[in-house]
């Protein structure tokens, strides 16, 4: 199959090269200077707290989508023979949407934290490189966290809507006890919500204390 | 099975290079001369051409055919022999060979091939052409031969111990003239061969053997620009003079090799030295090069301090590296572009900066860190995010593969389905 052998290609290519390149600075003596920590320290904060922002609406959105492309999928379908079941349905569809509101709202949230800082003074006092240091790697964790959450909750979401659809065009007393299966799996999308937002509230960038 | 039959022919064509290369690598010098010209006939060889064991078997059996009657044909044939023999020449300009310079003088047809491979294998062919060959062993015994037909080869015995190799060629050369003329005496037709059987490419005179030591640290030369301070634990090296730039003036430091002084303490190690500048200022520098307590088996140059004695103000500066000098001990940091210590107002620049402390001998520097990575954190942000990307388009892609239309039942020339909408 033509994904499994990309796959394997991506990986074997990515794992082939990774090895060598360890390996070099284990034999040479150098293995120090194979160092996540030097990683983490180097690179910049901005990068960290704008893959985060990123992140957290795209993955969101994709959990989205794939949540109404399978519930959609199914109301279309299911209504062709049972027309009463589109409006009722509609609602699995605004539970999935709702996952993607909460991305957004995070990503419009960590954008507004996101602020400049001048490297000398950063590098002059420890404790605006921390407080700096610690904003990126905040940002990056709630976007992330926020965004894998979402895509999760869309992607079950879509499947129980899915269902629903289809059970209540064949028999309409089971809708309301289906829609009670997707309130709990709409939870779990607040709870990535939640966490998220936590994270933030520590986030403090810029040159000032 | 083809692999192992490919293993097999590759070693079967490297030991066939072995042995080929191992046979075909002796190019020796041929002298050829005759005592009578036969006829007019002259058969002259190019000079620089290099005669495989064919081509010189077919240019001598020319030779003897000119002749009417088999000539005596005597080969004296030395152990090592090269063109740079025949060539040497002493303060006075004296050859190696001045008796075979005289019968060359006198003979005929003197042919010289300055390369020929393996020539004694091409004279044994005449063996086929009805010649006797004769190894002479002993020259008192020696009896020539009446009529011709008959190859005599003479082996030269070695160098004595104490022979260096100019006496060597004139020993043989005296014999080479003597046996020479003594056949000519008795013999009609004689033609002579003078070569070696392998090339005598070094000289064995009672030379010192060079040999070549890699030097890691070059010996500055007298008037070279280097900068290399060498105490008992510390080497700092620069490739050039260090530059100080204080408030826009910019200083060029000359090192006095005498006054550089190690001191160490439990924390660090330091070198001081004495630097001199076009004009009367005299500058201190001292290199304090600390063991980490942080990270424990690093060494780091934390800072370099400046002193300047200079008529109208002497001051003592503090400057720090613009970016850090960590290696671990047992490692050199070595930095291609400028190393530049800073403080406020001031700047010293080293070019091709090299520096490392706690050294057990200060003969060469160990490998060094450089400050230029091969992967710099830019690279490694721009692989992180980039490896993201292209994971999300695998899966994209994979999954667009994924879709299937709902094709199941459509028949295109079939009926098209309607459906009555009941509401």
């Amino acid at each position: 199959m033509l994904r499994t052998r990309v796959a394997y290609t991506f990986l074997g290519t990515g794992s082939a090269a990774l090895i060598v390149i360890i390996l070099y600075y284990v034999f040479t003596g150098k293995g120090e200077r194979v160092s996540v920590g030097w990683f983490l320290e180097q690179t910049s904060p901005y990068m960290w707290a704008t893959v985060g922002i990123g992140l957290s609406v795209a993955l969101s959105v994709v959990g989205a989508a794939l949540g109404i492309h399978t519930t959609g999928v199914s109301i279309v379908g299911g209504g062709v023979k049972a027309p009463r079941i589109k409006t009722k349905n509609l609602i699995s569809v605004i539970f999935c949407e709702a996952v993607a509101i909460y991305g957004l709202i995070t990503a419009i949230v960590l954008s507004g934290m996101l602020e400049p800082f001048t490297f000398t003074r950063a590098m002059d006092i420890p404790e605006i490189r921390g407080q700096n240091w610690l904003s990126g790697y905040l940002m990056f964790g709630a976007g992330l966290s926020v965004g894998l959450v979402n895509l999760f909750c869309g992607i079950a979401v879509g499947i129980v809507g899915s269902g629903a659809a289809l059970a209540d065009a064949a028999n309409s007393a089971l809708f309301v006890k289906i829609l009670i299966v997707e309130i709990f799996g709409s939870a779990i999308g607040l709870f990535g919500l939640i966490v998220g937002i936590y994270m933030t509230s520590k986030v403090k960038m810029g040159d000032k204390m | 099975m083809a692999g192992r039959r490919m293993c097999f022919d590759i070693f079967f064509c490297c030991l066939v290079v072995i042995f080929g290369g191992s046979c075909g690598a002796e190019f020796v010098p041929v002298l050829v001369w005759e005592s009578n010209k036969p006829t007019d006939v002259q058969i002259s060889s190019p000079a620089l051409k290099k005669y495989s064991t064919d081509d010189f078997a077919d240019f001598f059996i020319n030779k003897l055919s000119a002749f009417g009657k088999k000539p005596l044909v005597v080969v004296f044939t030395e152990e090592n022999l090269s063109v740079e023999d025949f060539s040497w020449q002493d303060l006075a300009e004296n050859s190696v060979f001045p008796h075979l310079e005289s019968v060359i003088a006198t003979a005929a047809n003197v042919d010289f091939i300055p390369s020929v491979s393996n020539p004694l294998k091409a004279l044994q062919r005449l063996e086929k052409l009805g010649y006797q060959w004769q190894t002479v062993r002993d020259l008192e015994t020696m009896n020539v031969p009446e009529h011709g037909g008959v190859v005599m080869v003479l082996e030269m015995e070695n160098a004595k111990v104490d022979e260096d190799r100019p006496d060597f060629l004139r020993r043989h050369d005296c014999l080479i003239s003597s046996v020479y003329s003594r056949l000519v005496s008795q013999a009609d037709d004689v033609v002579a061969v003078y070569t070696g059987r392998y090339s005598s490419w070094i000289e064995p005179e009672n030379e010192p053997v060079l040999h070549r030591v890699r030097r890691l640290l070059v010996e500055p030369a007298p008037n070279a620009t280097v900068m290399l301070m060498n105490t008992s634990s510390i080497l700092i090296y620069a490739s050039d003079k260090p530059q100080v730039t204080e408030s826009d003036i910019k200083k060029i430091l000359t090192l006095l090799p005498d006054t550089v002084k190690r001191k160490e303490s439990a924390t660090y190690q330091s070198v001081r030295a004495k630097f001199s500048t076009n004009s009367t200022d005299q500058i201190i520098l001292e290199f304090f090069f600390f063991n980490s307590t942080s990270s424990p088996g690093y060494w780091s140059l934390e800072n370099v301090t400046y002193y300047i004695n200079s008529p109208n103000h002497t001051n003592k500066m503090v400057l720090t590296p613009e970016s850090g000098i960590v290696a671990p001990v047992m490692f050199s940091y070595h930095c291609s572009s400028k190393t530049v210590f800073k403080a406020v107002n001031i700047s010293l620049t080293f070019q091709n900066f090299q520096a490392q402390p706690y050294m057990e001998k200060t003969k060469a520097f160990d490998d060094a860190y450089n400050c230029e990575l091969f992967f710099t954190p830019p690279i490694w942000s721009g692989l992180f995010v980039t490896s993201i990307l292209a994971f999300i388009m695998m899966w994209g892609l994979a999954m667009i593969m994924d879709i299937r239309t709902m094709d199941q039942y459509d028949d295109p020339k079939g009926k098209t389905i309607t459906i009555s909408v009941s509401e």
